[in-house]
C-alpha cells in the first residue's frame, strides 16, 4: 500500500463520520456515515488484498507525534491477514448498521455513531500496521476509547453505563500492560521500533519473561482471555449489534494480533514455556467461556461468552505453535499457527453472523432473552437459516469453516505429540481439552437454535417478528456464504495464509498434504447421500402419504407454549454435571393457600466465579485504600500548603 | 468395486447386529424373544408407511432423517470393517467431528415440534455426547500413536500383531470403545431403547415424534452406528482380521460383529440402567482409562 493511498483511505473513513454528524435528516446521516464507512473499507480491503497478492513488506514514516521519535507504517504478511480481516468484517458491519441503525432515527439519537464506528475501524487499522510503539499505542487508545463510546452508545440506560465504566478500566489495565513491556522493550533495546526490537535478543531471561507477561496481561485483556475475561459480556451485549459484531469478531482479535507480534516477531527466541503458558490459559478460557455461555439465556451475552471461549481456541493454537518452534519442531509449529489464524478469520465471520442474527432477532422481538423467542423460523426463515449455518460453524460441525480451522490445530498438535513426541503430555490435554469445548458448544448451540428458532413462539412479539431489511439481510447471507465456501474448501483460505506467514522472522517449510479425504470429498460424498435420501424421502411420501397434526402429547394437546422445553433445562444435565465449577444459584419460593400451591417462583442463574470471587473483593478493597487516601484530603488549604513545604524539605534531603 | 462391497455389506449387517443384541438379551433373561430378521421386518414395515408431521415442524424436522442417515452412511464409509481399504480414508479427528454433523440435526429435530418429550431428549443426547467427546478422542489418539497414522484404516491395519499380549493397553483402549459404544447407542445401562416410560429415555423420547420413512431412516441410522462402533472395537482387539484377503476378511468381520452383538446383548441383560446423573462418571471412567493408555504408550 503506498503512503498517498494510506491517507486517502483514513480520510474516506474519518470524512463520513463528521459529515454524518453534519446532515440533519437521520436517514441520510446513516446511509452517509456508514455507507462512507462501507465503501472506504471495501477500498481497503482491496488494496490489502492487492498488496498481499504482491507479497512484500510495506514501510514508510510518518509525521512523529512526539518529538524526537521515530513513527512509521510497517505491514508484513501477518499485519496484512488482519487488515483484511478488518476491513472484511469492517465493510458488512457497516452495511448491516445502515439498516440496523434506523432503530435511533428517533430524536436524531444515532448521529453520533458512525463516527466513532468509522474511528474504531481505522484505529484498528493502524494498531496492526504500526511499526513503532507510539504508533501502536495510538491506534491502541484510538480503538478503545472510540468503542467505548459505541459501549455507552445507549447511554440513557444504567446497564450500558455500568458496562462502558467495566470496560473502560479493563481497557486501561490492559493498555498499562502493553506500556510496561514495550518500555521494558525499548529499555532493553534503546530502538523504539518493531525491527529494532527484535534485532536485540534479551540478555536476562527474567526480564524476558516479566516482559512478555505484562504483554500477555495487556493483550490478553483486549482479548478476553481467561481470567481477565469479566469486562467482555459486560461490554459487548449492551453495544449496538453492528457494534458487537465488530467488536467480537475483530476488535479482540487485536489482542491476539499482540500475542503473535510478540511470541513470534518482537521477542526472538521465546522459551516453550511462553507457550506453554498461553495454552493453559487457552484451555482455561475455552471451558470456561463455554460452560458460562450455555448457562446464560441473553442471547448477546451467551455469544459473548462465545468469544471467550473462540479465543481460547486461538490461543491454544498460538500457544502450541510456539512451543513447537521453540522445541525445533518446525512443520507443526506452521501447521498450528496457520490454523490459529484460520480460526481467527473464522471467528471473524460466524461471531458477526451470529450477533447480526442476534440483532435482527433483538430487532424482530424487542428481547433478548431467549426464553421468550421460539418458533422464529416460520417468520425469519433467513435469519433462521444463516443463524443455523452460523451455529453449525461454531459448534465445529462439519463440513463448515469453525470446524475446518480447529482441524488444522487438531492436526498441528498431532503432528508434535503424536509423531515428534514434543511435550506429549501438554499436547494431548490440549486435544482432549478442545474435543470437550467443541462437544459443549454443541449443546450450547443446539440450545440456541432450538428455543429461539424452533418449537412455537413463547410471546406475542416472537410471533410477529419478521426478517429484517435488504441491508441487514446481505450481510448475513454473505458471511453465512463464506463460512460453507470455507468448510468445504479451505485451501481458500489457507493457502492465502500459510504464504503471508513466511514474511518475517519465522520463515517455515511447507507441510506435506494428509493422505486422508479432505473436507470437500467428504461434503460431496454428504450432499450426494443426503440429497438421494431426500428424493427417496420425497416420493415414498408422495406414495404412503403425509398428515398433519399436532404434537404428541400423551393424548392431552399442548396448550400453551410454556410448556414446551426451556433453554435453562436444555442446559440442565451440563449444568448439573459441572456445578462444583458454575455453582449454579437457584432460588424457589412457593405460594400456597390452605393445602394447595397456587404459584411456585424458580429462578436460577450462574455467576461469574472470577468476577465474585476475586475482581470484586478487589474492588472493594481498591475502595477502602482509596477512603483512606481521602483522609489525606481534607479540604483545608494550609494542610495542602504544609503537604507542599514537607516535599520540598524532603526532595532538599534527598537530593541535595 | 471394494467401495460397493464394503457398504453393501455394513447395510446388510447392521440390522442383523441388532436384531443379534436382541436375541441375546432376550435368551439370557428366558425369553424366546423376536426372530433375528426382526430389525429388518420393522425397517420393511416402516418404509411403506405414510407419516404424520406435527404442524409446528419446520423444514429441519423434514431434512432431519436424510441427514442422520446420510451422516451414518459416510461415517460406515470411513470405518474398515473387512480390510484396510475403506472407501472414504479420514483422518480421525475428522470422523469423531463427522459424528457431530447427524447428531446436530437429531437434536434440532427433536426439538422442532414444541414437544417436552423432544426437548428431554435432545438435551441429555447432546450432553452424553459432550461428555463422551474427549475419550473418543483419547482412545482414538492411542491407536493412532500405536498403529502410527492417521487415517481410521490406516491405524487400525497397522496395529502390531498380536498386539494384546505386547501392548496391554490395547485392552483399555478397547474397553473405552465399549463403555462409548453403550454410551453413544443408547444401550442399557446408559439408555434403555425398550423402556416404557417416555421420561426415563434419552434416544428414543428425542424421535418420538418421527415416523414412517423419517423413523426408518433413523431407525437404519442406529443400526449403522452400532455397526460402526462394533466394527471398530472388535478390530482393536483382532486387527489381525483386517489384514486378511476379502475371501476370509468377510467372514472374520461377520464372526467380530457377531461376537460384540452377543457381549453387548450380555451386558444388557445383566445390568440394570443407571440414574442419569451417574452417566457423567460412567464417562468418566472411559476418559480415565483412554488417558491411562495413552500414558502407558508414552511411558513405554
Amino acid at each position: 500500500m503506498p503512503s498517498a493511498l494510506s491517507y486517502v483511505l483514513a480520510f474516506a473513513f474519518v470524512f463520513p463520520g463528521v459529515l454524518a454528524l453534519l446532515v440533519r435528516d437521520p436517514r441520510r446521516s446513516r446511509i452517509v456515515g456508514f455507507g462512507g464507512g462501507a465503501a472506504a473499507s471495501f477500498l481497503g480491503l482491496s488494496m490489502t488484498l492487492a498488496g498481499a497478492a504482491q507479497g512484500k513488506t510495506v514501510r514508510f514514516p510518518l509525521p512523529a507525534p512526539v518529538p524526537w521519535t521515530v513513527s512509521e507504517l510497517y505491514m508484513d504478511g501477518l499485519s496484512a491477514f488482519f487488515l483484511a480481516l478488518i476491513f472484511l468484517l469492517g465493510f458488512l458491519a457497516s452495511v448491516y448498521a445502515v439498516g440496523y441503525m434506523r432503530e435511533f432515527d428517533e430524536g436524531r439519537r444515532g448521529q453520533s455513531a458512525p463516527l466513532f464506528f468509522n474511528l474504531l475501524l481505522l484505529s484498528m487499522a493502524l494498531v496492526v500496521s504500526a511499526g513503532d510503539m507510539l504508533s501502536f499505542l495510538l491506534g491502541w487508545e484510538g480503538m478503545s476509547l472510540s468503542s467505548y463510546f459505541l459501549v455507552v452508545f445507549e447511554h440513557e440506560r444504567a446497564e450500558a453505563r455500568r458496562a462502558g465504566l467495566i470496560y473502560l478500566v479493563a481497557t486501561h489495565i490492559g493498555t498499562g500492560g502493553i506500556l510496561v513491556a514495550f518500555l521494558s522493550l525499548v529499555r532493553q533495546t534503546g530502538s523504539f521500533s518493531f525491527n529494532g526490537f527484535a534485532a536485540v535478543p534479551f540478555a536476562d531471561p527474567a526480564l524476558l519473561a516479566a516482559t512478555f507477561g505484562f504483554a500477555l496481561l495487556g493483550f490478553g485483556t483486549k482479548a478476553g482471555m481467561f481470567p481477565f475475561h469479566i469486562w467482555l459480556p459486560y461490554a459487548h451485549p449492551e453495544a449496538p449489534s453492528p457494534v458487537s459484531a465488530l467488536m467480537s469478531g475483530v476488535m479482540i482479535k487485536m489482542g491476539v494480533y499482540g500475542i503473535v507480534r510478540f511470541l513470534f516477531y518482537l521477542l526472538p527466541g521465546a522459551p516453550a514455556s511462553f507457550g506453554g503458558v498461553v495454552i493453559v490459559l487457552g484451555l482455561l478460557s475455552g471451558v470456561f467461556g463455554v460452560l458460562y455461555a450455555i448457562a446464560q439465556h441473553d442471547v448477546k451475552r451467551l455469544l459473548a461468552f462465545h468469544s471467550v471461549e473462540n479465543v481460547g481456541i486461538i490461543l491454544l493454537g498460538v500457544g502450541a505453535a510456539s512451543v513447537c518452534l521453540a522445541q525445533g519442531q518446525a512443520g507443526a509449529a506452521r501447521i498450528l499457527l496457520a490454523g490459529g489464524l484460520f480460526h481467527t478469520l473464522n471467528h471473524a465471520l460466524f461471531k458477526g453472523l451470529l450477533f447480526m442474527g442476534g440483532g435482527s432477532v433483538f430487532q424482530g422481538t424487542h428481547t433478548r432473552n431467549i426464553e421468550r423467542m421460539g418458533g422464529l423460523m416460520r417468520g425469519m426463515p433467513l435469519t433462521g437459516l444463516t443463524f443455523l449455518i452460523g451455529s453449525m460453524a461454531i459448534s465445529a460441525v462439519p463440513p463448515l469453516n469453525g470446524f475446518a480451522s480447529e482441524f488444522e490445530i487438531y492436526r498441528g498438535l498431532w503432528e508434535a505429540a503424536g509423531k515428534g513426541g514434543v511435550s506429549p503430555g501438554l499436547l494431548i490435554t490440549a486435544m482432549a481439552g478442545l474435543a470437550l469445548i467443541g462437544g459443549l458448544a454443541f449443546v450450547c448451540f443446539v440450545k440456541v437454535v432450538g428455543t429461539v428458532f424452533l418449537g412455537t413462539a413463547r410471546s406475542p412479539q416472537a410471533a410477529a417478528a419478521r426478517d429484517p431489511a435488504t441491508s441487514m439481510a446481505f450481510p448475513m447471507g454473505a458471511l453465512a456464504l463464506l463460512c460453507v465456501a470455507f468448510g468445504v474448501a479451505p485451501a481458500l483460505a489457507l493457502d492465502p495464509i500459510r504464504s503471508l506467514l513466511p514474511i518475517g522472522p519465522v520463515s517455515l517449510p511447507v507441510s506435506p498434504p494428509p493422505e486422508t479425504a479432505g473436507t470437500f470429498t467428504v461434503a460431496a460424498a454428504l450432499c450426494a447421500v443426503v440429497g438421494g435420501l431426500c428424493l427417496l424421502r420425497f416420493f415414498l411420501l408422495r406414495r404412503n402419504g403425509k398428515q398433519a397434526a399436532g404434537t404428541w402429547a400423551c393424548g392431552f394437546a399442548y396448550s400453551t407454549p410454556r410448556m414446551q422445553y426451556t433453554a435453562t433445562s436444555f442446559a440442565d444435565p451440563v449444568i448439573h454435571v459441572f456445578r462444583g465449577l458454575l455453582r449454579p444459584h437457584t432460588v424457589r419460593e412457593e405460594r400456597a393457600k390452605g393445602r394447595f400451591l397456587t404459584e411456585i417462583q424458580f429462578d436460577t442463574h450462574v455467576l461469574d466465579l472470577f468476577e465474585n470471587g476475586i475482581y470484586l473483593p478487589l474492588y472493594r478493597l481498591f475502595l477502602r485504600l482509596a477512603f483512606l487516601a481521602r483522609r489525606l484530603h481534607p479540604g483545608y488549604i494550609h494542610l495542602y500548603l504544609g503537604y507542599i513545604l514537607g516535599t520540598v524539605v524532603i526532595l532538599l534531603v534527598l537530593f541535595r | 468395486m471394494e467401495s460397493l462391497l464394503h457398504m453393501t455389506l455394513f447395510l446388510a449387517l447392521a440390522p442383523l447386529l441388532s436384531g443379534i443384541v436382541r436375541k441375546t438379551k432376550a435368551f439370557l433373561s428366558c425369553r424366546r424373544g423376536a426372530p433375528l430378521a426382526q430389525p429388518y421386518l420393522d425397517l420393511w414395515k416402516l418404509f411403506r408407511r405414510g407419516i404424520v408431521r406435527s404442524t409446528t415442524a419446520s423444514w429441519i424436522f423434514d431434512l432431519s432423517g436424510p441427514v442422520v442417515l446420510g451422516g451414518a452412511l459416510v461415517l460406515a464409509a470411513a470405518t474398515p470393517l473387512y480390510g484396510r481399504e475403506v472407501p472414504i480414508p479420514m483422518h480421525f479427528v475428522f470422523y469423531i467431528y463427522l459424528m457431530a454433523l447427524p447428531r446436530f440435526f437429531q437434536t434440532l429435530a427433536g426439538l422442532d415440534t414444541g414437544s417436552a418429550f423432544g426437548g428431554l431428549g435432545s438435551s441429555r443426547e447432546a450432553a452424553v455426547s459432550a461428555m463422551a467427546e474427549p475419550a473418543l478422542l483419547l482412545a482414538l489418539c492411542g491407536l493412532a500413536h500405536l498403529g502410527a497414522a492417521d487415517s481410521i484404516g490406516g491405524f487400525l491395519a497397522s496395529l502390531p500383531s498380536g498386539s494384546v499380549f505386547r501392548h496391554p493397553e490395547t485392552i483399555l483402549i478397547a474397553g473405552t470403545l465399549f463403555l462409548l459404544l453403550i454410551a453413544e447407542n443408547a444401550r442399557i445401562p446408559v439408555d434403555d431403547p425398550t423402556t416404557h416410560l417416555e421420561l426415563t429415555m434419552i434416544h428414543e423420547a428425542m424421535v418420538l415424534d418421527h415416523a414412517g420413512v423419517d423413523l426408518a431412516m433413523i431407525q437404519m441410522a442406529s443400526h449403522l452406528r452400532l455397526a460402526v462402533f462394533s466394527a471398530l472395537a472388535s478390530s482393536v482387539l483382532f486387527p489381525h482380521s483386517l489384514t486378511l484377503t476379502p475371501g476370509l476378511g468377510v467372514p472374520a468381520a461377520m464372526l467380530r460383529l457377531a461376537l460384540c452383538g452377543v457381549l453387548i446383548g450380555a451386558v444388557e441383560a445383566g445390568t440394570a440402567r443407571m440414574k442419569l446423573s451417574r452417566v457423567a462418571p460412567f464417562l468418566m471412567v472411559a476418559t480415565v482409562l483412554a488417558s491411562i493408555a495413552l500414558a502407558l504408550q508414552y511411558a513405554g
